[in-house]
């Protein structure tokens, strides 16, 4: 061998990061164990996952039988890496039946290939000296399993392995996540170095609706929301692994983004019901909440009126993302598919400036509406007040006296050019909303996201919000909820819920923290609230203390007892709830009343209806994203075991897909509690 | 007394964890040195080795026998460094962001032995085809005939390529020579 060749041999040995790390290791291991397990799920049909043991803290007891459990999922494998984590007595246990297990799991099922006996009966013992040989499991010593166990407790690579089970807890390297994204990204996609720009995305702060006393404010109004673009947001965010910004999460829009199959009105004449349920609190044995379901009439197909959609689309610089203008592009494709021929539709595009792309034209010109689209480039500057102002020219122009009349408007909500302040536009939408223009909005991508004027914009315009983070969620909210994203069948929707101080100490209300009315402008029908469209579900949680449950939030006031002599029948009540509606070409507004009746209470959380339970369970998760401050020790992992219980037929796997988000959020948490 | 590669592979075939887990056990430690030496970071090597471990159950599947297990292994970690150093080079050409981040990444790993520096910028003005040979053969100590079965070429294009790296090597040290001497 030359020097030279040498000398590179021996540079190459001498270098220090070829050594690979012990924790990369475990986790590359731990990972591609979880990718076997997954390939080779149809080898373990007997075994299912049995449902973690519920226990107020973890005994021993409880903890074994925990472990046992896992383990027989896990097919022994994994166990070395529990055990480093378990109380000694446990371990002592469980590495008896550890090592029956490992014997067991060589059968000779499994060793078809070979299926001489003698040979079977001789690899048994071999696979574990492998193991042993690898650091897996400490040597066997077949006779006494004693030893055994001291062997394993010592053995050092256990300690370091109790990351394997889950890579992506153990964030390895500070400050990168890359090697813990697994969580984000199945195994088959690549691993692209991900472009991080700065977070300008942009969310108003909003406070927890705190804890109210009845006695001291009865009376909690709201208007209703129908908006999901939190949950998008929420969604996109921890697909990146990331948990998402606090005041981002909604906690009304998370619960709102689910259909739900709450009984409906029989006709349009009342244009919603509201069902009320009064369940046990799952996060707080002291507490109930009252669950009211509102599910807005469903118009027929046949009897939809005819459309003027104006699209308004953001072409401008920001939005040359493939998660934007693409997108955009792509899911008013889908939108288009919904539409009966004689619906008229215009285009708008503003960059730099506004100008129309397409002149109101009827859908049935598919191909010019298509070619329109397709022409759309991004570049340039956002004037999105031109834009907007251009399109309600446009709407007003081609208006459809009874019809629905619509500016959609896609945007990352950057506007910087023309009229940027948020006020300024308010008041401008605000006056439009006159005109019977009904306003959406579709929020694209992040990282410039201005949520804040996106709410503001909605909310004034009669319109409602949505964030667009891929196509099946532009099918959702264009095609399968097309009808109540563009039909109104209510607007102005006011809650009004008034406490019984006798029956209730105190109340909050879960979510609708930027929805807030004063109690005097539930009856003010000049003061403007969110819309319900067809077949809209709407969902509000309050969670009360009873006056007679044992713990209370708030201490009693010693000087301020209450009055005794009300009638008896107000005792049987929680409260008294109020629903103020307008019809959508009506300026009066109509009350729905219910009583809420104590003896409505169901006695377990489980005998609730499934909606119900689900709901409950994203309010759960909606309010831990936001800090927890009201949910005690409840956690991730029970609102993983309530959505698996309260899945149902999830037709579009909506569900499913909530209750991997918050597997992913319950390792982001973790990771962001180990500082990484 | 150990298991061979090759039984291992049929019992991990069959679904048996406990064999899988022995063969990452066994083969970590070279996926991730080659893919160092690939793609020189650790933190991408960390990555790419972890890539493929997640993607063995499937792949093992297809795994026959026909060579070596860690002929195999060093072809399928070869190939996925390669797809990883094509994105990465194509990134870096869209994104000037990225490649601030990624010379911060070479800043620190900078801080590597001096001897080692000198290898991988002797070896990163080679071509592709002669950089493989060299990690194979000089770093990771293979022969000939393996180096070949891994890069499907023949043995005796192996052979010329390293002759190839001496001419290159040389050449680098005279040049070096001469920068000490002005």
């Amino acid at each position: 061998m030359s020097n030279e060749i040498q000398k590179l041999q021996k540079a190459f040995n001498g270098q220090d990061p070829i050594k690979a790390r012990k924790q990369a290791k475990n986790a590359a291991i731990g990972a591609a164990m979880e990718a076997f397990d997954k390939e080779n799920s149809t080898f373990r049909k007997g075994n299912t996952i049995e449902t973690r043991l519920k226990g107020q803290g973890n005994t021993t007891g409880n903890r074994l039988v925990e472990i046992l459990t896992l383990a027989k999922w896990r097919k022994s494998m994994k166990l070395s890496y529990i055990l480093a984590g378990s109380a000694s007595v446990a371990v002592l246990t469980l590495a008896v039946i550890n090592t029956n297990q490992i014997q067991h799991l060589i059968d000779p099922g499994l060793t078809d290939a070979k299926p001489e006996a003698e040979q079977a009966e001789k690899k048994q013992p071999t696979i574990l000296n492998d193991m042993a040989a690898e650091g897996i499991i400490a040597p066997a010593s077949p006779p006494s399993p004693a030893p055994l166990v001291r062997e394993m407790t010592k053995t050092k690579g256990l300690g370091s392995r109790k990351m394997m089970a889950r890579p992506q807890l153990g964030g390895i390297r500070q400050g990168d996540q890359r090697v813990s994204s697994y969580i984000a990204r199945s195994p088959d996609q690549p691993v692209l170095p991900q472009l991080k720009p700065q977070n300008r995305d942009k969310f108003d702060e909003v406070n927890t609706s705190p804890l109210k006393l009845t006695q001291q404010e009865p009376v909690s109004t709201f208007s209703v929301d129908v908006d999901t673009a939190s949950y998008s947001f929420m969604r996109a965010s921890i697909n990146r692994n990331v948990l998402p910004p606090k005041d981002s999460v909604r906690v009304e829009e998370m619960i709102n983004y689910f259909p739900y199959a709450y009984q409906g009105p029989a006709s349009q004449e009342a244009p919603f019901k509201a069902n009320v349920t009064i369940t046990p609190t799952p996060w707080n044995t002291n507490t109930k909440l009252i669950h009211i379901g509102i599910k807005g009439f469903d118009i027929p197909k046949q009897a939809k009126q005819h459309s003027n959609l104006v699209f308004l689309l953001d072409t401008s610089g920001s939005m040359n993302a493939p998660n934007k203008l693409p997108l955009l592009k792509n899911s008013f494709k889908l939108l288009l598919s919904t539409l009966a021929p004689d619906d008229t539709i215009s285009i708008v595009a503003y960059a730099g400036s506004a100008g129309t792309v397409l002149k109101p034209t009827k859908a049935k010109d598919m191909n010019k509406i298509l070619a329109a689209l397709d022409r759309l480039q991004a570049g340039g500057s956002t004037a999105g007040g031109e834009g907007i102002r251009l399109a309600y020219q446009l709407a007003e122009s081609s208006f459809v006296k009874k019809g629905i009349n619509r500016i959609i408007l896609a945007t990352d909500g950057d506007f910087n050019v023309g009229i940027t302040d948020q006020r300024q536009l308010k008041d401008f939408i605000e006056r439009k909303r006159e005109t019977g223009v009904f306003l959406s909005i579709l929020g694209f991508g992040t990282g410039n996201y201005n949520d804040a004027l996106m709410q503001t914009l909605a909310q004034n315009g009669n319109g409602n919000a949505s964030y667009i983070d891929n196509l099946s969620e532009a099918r959702k909210v264009l095609v399968e909820e097309a009808s109540s994203t563009l039909f109104t069948i209510a607007k102005d929707v006011k809650i009004q819920m008034e406490f019984n101080p006798q029956t209730v100490s105190e109340y909050r209300l879960i979510g609708y923290e930027t929805r807030k009315l004063k109690r005097e402008d539930f009856n003010n029908d000049k003061v403007d609230a969110g819309d319900i469209g067809s077949g809209h579900t709407v969902t509000a949680i309050y969670e009360i203390t009873p006056s007679n449950a044992a713990n209370k939030q708030i201490d009693p006031l010693r000087y301020n007892a209450p009055k005794a002599g009300k009638p008896a029948g107000q005792q049987l009540e929680y409260g008294f709830l109020k629903l103020r509606y307008k019809l959508p070409n009506e300026d009066k507004s109509k009350l729905i009343e219910t009583p809420v009746k104590i003896a409505d209470t169901l006695d377990t959380f489980a005998s609730a209806p499934q909606d119900v339970r689900f709901a409950t369970t994203v309010a759960a998760y909606g309010q831990l994203l936001r800090g927890g401050k009201y949910t005690g020790t409840y956690n991730y992992d029970d609102v993983i075991k309530q959505a698996l219980a309260a899945k149902g037929q999830d037709t579009y796997g909506y569900r499913a897909e909530f209750i991997n988000l918050v597997r992913l959020a319950r390792s982001a948490a973790k990771m962001k509690a180990r500082g990484n | 007394m150990t298991t061979s590669d090759d039984e291992l592979v049929a019992q991990a075939n069959a679904g048996n964890g406990a064999a899988f887990s022995v063969l990452l056990e066994r083969h970590y430690d070279m996926i991730y040195r080659l893919a160092f030496r690939m793609l020189s970071n650790r933190q991408d090597a960390e990555d790419l080795a972890q890539d493929i471990c997640i993607t063995l159950p499937k792949k093992l599947k297809s795994f026959h026998g026909k060579s070596k297990l860690t002929t195999w292994l060093y072809q399928v970690t070869m190939n996925s460094g390669r797809d990883f150093l094509r994105r990465r080079t194509s990134i870096q050409k869209l994104h000037d962001e990225f490649a601030d981040v990624d010379s911060l990444q070479k800043a620190a790993d900078r801080e590597r032995q001096k001897d080692a520096e000198w290898a991988y910028s002797a070896i990163s003005t080679l071509s592709q085809n002669l950089r493989e040979t060299a990690l194979l053969v000089v770093a990771e100590g293979l022969n000939h005939a393996e180096t070949a079965k891994i890069l499907g070429i023949r043995e005796a294009t192996v052979s010329w390529r390293m002759m190839k790296l001496r001419q290159h090597l040389k050449a680098l040290a005279l040049s070096e020579a001469g920068d000490r001497h002005e």
